[in-house]
């Protein structure tokens, strides 16, 4: 069992576990939290699951976890490590998660609060209506296969080719929302029928769209840079590859469970079912993944389309007319994925990528803050990665069964904030007090300089799913 | 008891029994089922719609059950539907060959009430304890 006793200190936001902590560790184990923090990290699995990355063949370095960690299944979520691909290193679909690129976007508008505030409610109803986000809901028309083939090759870009985004949105998003290794044949037709009516679709759980405003701004500089204002509006899209990533990772689990004896690979959880990244089955699973992380980057492409609709019919009609109603993509960014970059496939379960002066987009748990944050060199130490959220301390079964969703809307709503959400169950399994203070989270990745605090974003209106 | 809520900080665990293995699996047809719909106890007696057959291979029990339930959530969310359990077949073929053969009644529903996206093999370890069998499983929610 390992206790706090186990853990060497490097600095005050950073702790390792030593590989000497279990025989079949390849490499130490790595936590990012403040003292604090650490105690929780304790109180589930969290933990054991990152050192049993530690066993992964090619493993480099270290495994980490991010300080919104908690316990997931195979990598705890939070979780990040890197393989290398010119030896024997792995790639596992359990280490990247059933939804393939889950992550986020955020739009800039060029209105303040003061602009919308009057329509703010207009605005909400209207996101909400356009933009499928109920259980398994998906929209009237399904694609033919074909179609959800252009989709899959080619992610976001197929969505802007077709008419609904800007040539600007491709460029700023991660890999131009495109990864180009994808191959439609590694993806099996239940997972093509789960994903023909879902794209354009927010899902339910911890997904959602929000209206925020720029509450506060740390760097003058780089907010300038990123064309960020107080008080300024902007809308944060929080979604993934829905059921069709789910089946890709569910298909090729499977998959690498049977696989694994031919390699000589053992482990203790067979969620981190794992294949050679250069076996057969290791590359069939990039392939279809990339796939899943496309279709995850249309999805989001494609709700930007329903919201610029949204806004533009919303807040055209109102009086004094308002001149620029352009809403532009600051960055989109995966935080479910894996990715090669350089000699290392580096896989991210609930972290960001942190390249040196990219856009970090941190959403906050559901009416709390979300940020805006900017990559560091110094985040190489973490294969230059970053938080992705809050974190979850409680589960949705005691959020449902100790808060109640009306309470939960009255508060926010005392704190100025509209919810959107056809059911009162998911408000109260994704209520604030579930989640970690992501101020805090925040702190800790600022603090060890993974990447630097730009702006903090106040929630206006959340759209959610159920 | 068939099943149980067991705490999870993010996903949904359960433990589930059965007096034998089939009835552990119909059990755990029965409580994802109720997971995505807990109307389901209404709709057994209409709504119900002509069976389904499927057979299904694993390398063992524990991916055997995993990989069953992540069949039938496959169908439940293409056909948007939930499954019961007709009638089971288990059977060991060999070591590393272990089959299933279901049929399966269909619910058709409006909608469901819980997004599960994936029957994760985390904590999945079916043992007979005091007569009863029973595993926990962990549905990524």
């Amino acid at each position: 069992m390992l206790q706090k006793k186990n853990l060497t200190k490097i600095n005050n936001y950073l702790w390792e576990i030593p590989k000497s902590f279990r025989k079949d560790m390849r490499v130490p184990a790595r936590i990012y939290v403040d003292e604090k923090m650490l105690d929780s990290v304790f109180k589930d699995k969290s933990l054991e699951q990152l050192v049993n990355l530690t066993a992964l063949p090619g493993i480099e370095k270290y495994s980490l976890v991010m300080p919104d960690v908690h316990e997931g299944y195979g990598s705890p979520i939070g979780g990040v490590f890197a393989t290398r691909v010119k030896e024997d290193g792995i790639i596992s679909p359990g280490a990247v998660g059933y939804d393939i690129n889950c992550g986020v976007r955020l739009l800039k508008s060029n209105l303040s609060v003061n602009e919308i505030s009057s329509n703010l409610d207009n605005l909400a109803t209207e996101i909400q209506r356009i933009v499928p986000s109920g259980l398994g809901k998906g929209h009237l028309k399904k694609l033919d296969i074909k179609e959800l083939d252009r989709i899959l090759e080619n992610g976001a870009q197929e969505i802007v080719k077709q008419g609904y985004g800007k040539e600007e949105d491709i460029k700023n998003c991660e890999a131009n929302g495109k990864l180009e290794l994808a191959d439609v044949s590694e993806v099996s037709d239940t997972a093509k029928k789960r994903g023909r009516d879902q794209v354009g679709t927010l899902g339910s759980g911890n997904h959602f769209l929000e209206i925020q405003k720029v509450e506060e701004i740390f760097d003058d500089e780089v907010a300038k840079t990123f064309g960020l204002h107080k008080d300024h509006v902007v809308i944060m899209i929080h979604t993934g590859s829905r059921g069709l990533g789910h089946q890709i990772a569910t298909d090729y689990i499977r998959l690498m469970l049977r696989v694994m004896p031919k390699y000589g690979i053992k482990l203790l959880d067979r969620e981190l079912a794992c294949a050679p990244f250069n076996s057969p089955e290791g590359q069939r699973y990039f392939k279809a993944m990339s796939c899943g992380a496309n279709f995850a980057w249309a999805n989001r492409q494609m709700i930007t389309h329903y919201i610029r609709q949204s806004w533009e019919r919303v807040l055209s009609n109102q009086r004094p007319t308002t001149n620029d109603l352009r809403l532009s993509v600051l960055y989109d960014v995966a935080h479910n994925i894996a990715k090669l970059e350089g000699d290392l496939l580096v896989h991210r379960k609930g972290a960001t990528r942190a390249f040196p002066g990219q856009p970090v987009l941190i959403p906050g748990s559901m009416g709390t803050a979300s940020y805006i944050l900017q990559g560091t060199k110094e985040s190489e130490q973490a294969f230059f990665s970053s938080c992705h959220g809050a974190g979850r301390i409680m589960s949705r079964h005691k959020a449902i069964k100790t808060i109640s969703g009306k309470e939960v809307i009255k508060d926010l709503e005392n704190k100025g904030i509209l919810i959107k959400c056809y059911s009162l169950r998911g408000v109260a399994e994704e209520a604030p007090m579930a989640y970690k203070d992501v101020d805090n989270v925040v702190e800790v990745v600022h603090q060890a300089g993974l990447s630097k605090k730009v702006a903090r974003l106040k929630p206006l209106a959340v759209i959610k799913g159920e | 008891m068939k099943y149980e809520i067991l705490p999870h900080p993010a996903e949904l665990r359960m433990r589930i029994y059965g007096k034998t293995i089939e009835e552990l699996f119909i059990n755990a047809t029965e409580a994802m089922a109720q997971i995505l719909s807990s109307k389901i106890k209404n709709l057994k007696t209409k709504n119900q719609k002509p069976k389904t057959k499927i057979k299904i291979q694993s390398m063992d029990i524990n991916s055997l059950l995993v990989d069953f339930l992540n069949e039938i959530l496959a169908k439940a969310q293409i056909n948007q539907c939930v499954y019961l359990v007709s009638s089971i077949k288990y059977q060991v073929l060999n070591e590393k060959e272990y089959q299933l053969e279901v049929e399966l009644i269909s619910y058709p529903i409006e909608r469901f009430d819980e997004d599960i996206k994936a029957v994760t093999y985390q904590d999945v370890d079916i043992k007979l304890k005091v007569n009863v069998w029973q595993t926990d499983l962990v549905f990524d929610i």
